[in-house]
This record gives C-alpha cells, structure tokens and sequence, in this order.
C-alpha cells in the first residue's frame, strides 16, 4: 500500500513538474529568468575568483576556503538547467545564450552535468588539502565546464 | 603571503613540464640509434610547447602535427602543412638550415615564399641555439603519411612570389636581441612574448595588407582569428590589463582563468592547453614583467560577436 501512495505520488510529482516546464512562459517571466540566471552566473564567477585569490596567495586563506566556495558553485550548478526554459533566448531580453543550448539541449545537459561532477571532485580534493592538486582540479572545472560549456554555448562579447 | 602561491605553481609547473618531456619519451629509439643528444630533443619539446606549434598544425581530431587544419583570414581559408617528419609528405627531408631559413625568412627548401599566416614574422626572432632545438625535437616525434591540403586563397593574393614585396616592406628579421638596459627577467619576457609566444599575431592590430601594426603591438585585434576579437594586453588601465597584477597574468597563463572568475574563451584557452600552461613558472612571470612595462595604449578593441 505504502509502495502504491509512493508510486502515485511520484507520477503526480514528474506530472507536475512536467507541466511547470512545458506551462507558456510570460515574456517579461523570460526577461526576468534571464536576469535571475545571470546573477547565478555572476556568483559561480567570483566564486571562482576567489578561489584563484586564494590560489595566487592573495588572502591568506587554504584549502578549507576553497571548499566552502566549491560547495557554492556545486550548489549553483544542480540549478542551471531549469534557468533555461525554451524561449529565454536573445529574442527575450539581453542575454549572450546562444539558440544552440535549445538545439542541441542534451548537450547542454551533458555539460552541466559536467561542472557538478568536476566540482564535486574539487571538493573532494580541497580535503586534501594539497594546493597543487587542488590547482589541477581547478583547471578542470575552469576549462572543460565552464569554458568548454561558454565556447560552444555562449556569444563572445 | 607567498606561501600559498609559490607551492602550487611550481608544483604544477614541474608536472607539467615532466608531462611535456614525457611526451618525447617514445623517441627515445631515435636516440637511442645516437642520431641526436637528448638534450637537445627535451629543450625543443619546450621550445614546441611555448611557440604553441601544435595547435595550428594539428587538425580537430587529427594526428598530432599532420596538419590540415583550417586558418581563415580576409585572404582566403590556409590549411597548415605536415610538420611530423614523414619524408615524403612532412619535412621529413628538411636539415636544420631549412628549418632556420623557414622560421627566420619565411622561405621553404625550394625556395618559395610561406604566406605569413604561417607565423614566421614572429618567429624571426628565435636564437638559432632554440631553433636547432626544435629541429631536434621536431625530427623525433612520429612520422605520419598525411599530404598537404591545398589553400583557398582570394585573387591575387595567392601569388607566392608577391610575398617578396611584403618581406621587403614589412618583415624585420632577428634573431632577438637582448636589451642590455633590462633585466634578464625582462628579457627573457620579452624573447617569450614577441619570438616564441608570437602574442602579437592575434593581439595585434593588423594594416591593410595583413601586416602586423608594430606601434600598436598587443593593443588588441577586433577582427581577430576565426572572427572573435582579441583584448588588448598592454598595461592600460581602462581598456588593457593595466589594472591586473602580475599574479593575474601568471595564473590567467597557468590556468586559463581571469581575474573576474571567468574563463578565457576558446582561442586562448587553446593557448594555454598547448603553450603557457606548460611554461616554468619563472617563464610565466617572466612574461607579466615584460607585459607590465610596455607602454599602455589605449584602444578599445570593439566588442563582437563570435561566430555562433
């Protein structure tokens, strides 16, 4: 009986989410997720900055720093892909999102699920404590998420 | 204050850098047979690395320095040639001298001119002691049977005796010499930055014929390889790097990443894959110096589109 309430539950939930996803977006509901997701873009980016101030012995800060920031961005980018819904494109507001993200949506999935796994090695290795592994990681997460995701989705400015 | 900066980079540079030398590792038959010292052949794996050959002379998906790779200019679409050598379709058959007479004059061994989206207006400037050691390194990777493909080159432009006129108006020759009113560091930045690194091919802005505006060296390049713009790098505040320090040089070359958090973008980042990243930290630093003393110039290179 449990299993049946969890079964239905569960239909009605992925029928509810399904509906939230395909419900026709107002055009100032567009704008606004363009504004809202840039913000989340903007915080990702200086979470990166500081984690290079600490990197670049800037702050006197270590590893555990570094963590607590990569927790951040881990967080951050479980939200991505519900900040592009279909149509939040430059025909609704000033955005550098190109068409492809919604032509080729798998593999802008794909890369989204990249920066969640490569952030979660970072935290991973921040545990380590060793700041030359941690540069290492970092790269990663710096060049095949977030520039590898940029390069082919994002207009130049 | 240091402490957290001095470990990882050169830490990092040091793998690198065993990660570079590694790469020439299954050359050692070559050496072996005692056709050329070692050492000559691991100073020219770092020499390939900080003039960033392969990115260019290897295709998408391609072997390793077989060329075939796509340039397009306002002159036409250039694919680069094979540089593995392979006798029949690489430069296999080239001695050091070929090699010295094509990166210093743009001249191949029959004597034809290289168009000069083949860098050699840069690399002009590499000491002989550096060019035969790429000589060596390049004679040791693997050999691939890839032929050339053939230009698409815009009328006239694709006269390659036209090329005598434009060497004559516009290639200044080297190798580098060293300033003696600078440091060493400085020097050896500047050696980086103009010869090897070659920065000004792409941060340069260019005249009508394609020449490089050396008065205007590094101040950025809005109609730049493959359509995107280039930034200015000369130390002005507001439209260059004026305001960075050089740890955001060193780390941006190392790691790719900006001082705002973001990441460089597709050309540079292939910079850094293939060249900066696997300098010695000393190197990197080296090149903050000599970019941090260039005069500033202001130029706002205009904001464009990548091609999307």
């Amino acid at each position: 009986m449990r299993r049946l309430i969890a079964a239905i539950a569960g239909t009605f939930a992925v029928l509810v989410a399904g509906w939230a996803l395909a419900a026709p977006q107002s055009a100032e509901e567009m704008a606004n997720i363009i504004k809202y997701r840039q913000g989340l873009m903007k915080a990702n980016a200086e979470h990166a900055r500081d984690i290079g101030m600490i990197l670049k012995g800037e702050v006197p800060f270590d590893a555990r720093h570094i963590r607590e920031h990569a927790e951040a961005i881990l967080a951050m980018s479980k939200l991505i892909i519900q900040c592009f819904p279909k149509g939040s494109d430059s025909a609704a507001g000033k955005t550098r999102a190109k068409d492809e993200i919604w032509t080729h949506w798998d593999k802008f999935m794909a890369d989204a699920v990249a920066l969640e796994k490569e952030t979660e090695k970072l935290i991973e290795v921040t545990k380590t404590g060793n700041m030359s592994d941690i540069t290492t990681q970092m790269v990663i997460v710096g060049k095949n998420s977030c520039g590898d995701c940029h390069d082919e989705f994002r207009k130049g400015e | 204050m240091r402490r957290g900066l001095k470990s990882p980079p050169g830490a990092l540079g040091r793998l690198l850098l065993a990660a570079t030398l590694a790469a020439a590792a299954p050359l050692a038959a070559a050496l072996a047979a005692g056709e050329m010292p070692l050492g000559a052949v691991a100073r020219g794996a770092y020499v390939f690395a900080a003039a960033g050959c392969k990115e260019c002379h290897t295709a998408k998906g391609g072997k390793p320095l077989a060329g075939g790779r796509a340039l397009k200019t306002p002159f036409g679409t250039y694919y680069t040639p094979n540089i593995t050598p392979d006798p029949a379709t690489g430069i296999g058959k080239w001695t050091a001298a070929d090699l010295k007479r094509a990166l210093r004059y743009g001249i191949a061994p029959d004597g034809t001119h290289f168009f000069p989206v083949f860098p050699y207006p840069s690399f002009t400037f590499m000491t002989d002691a550096d060019v035969d050691d790429l000589y060596a390194y390049l004679m040791s990777v693997p050999p691939v049977v890839q032929r050339n493909h053939r230009h698409v080159i815009d009328f006239p432009f694709g006269f390659r005796f036209l090329m005598l006129g434009w060497n004559r108006l516009f290639l200044k020759t080297g190798p580098y010499v060293p300033d003696p009113a600078r440091s060493a560091e400085w020097n050896r930045g500047a050696y980086l930055v103009i010869a090897l690194g070659h920065c000004g091919e792409c941060h340069s802005p260019r005249g009508f014929f394609g020449q490089l505006k050396l008065n205007a060296a590094l101040s950025g390049n809005a109609a730049g390889p493959e359509g995107g713009s280039v930034p200015n790098i000369t130390p002005d505040p507001e439209t260059g790097i004026g305001k960075w320090s050089d740890k955001d040089i060193t780390y941006l070359l190392e790691t790719g990443q900006t001082p705002d958090g973001d990441d460089v973008g597709d050309g540079m980042q292939e910079v850094v894959d293939a060249s900066t990243s696997k300098l010695t930290p000393a190197d990197r630093a080296a090149i903050a110096v000599y970019l941090k003393s260039l005069p500033p110039i202001r130029h706002q290179v205009r904001k464009s589109e990548t091609k999307g």
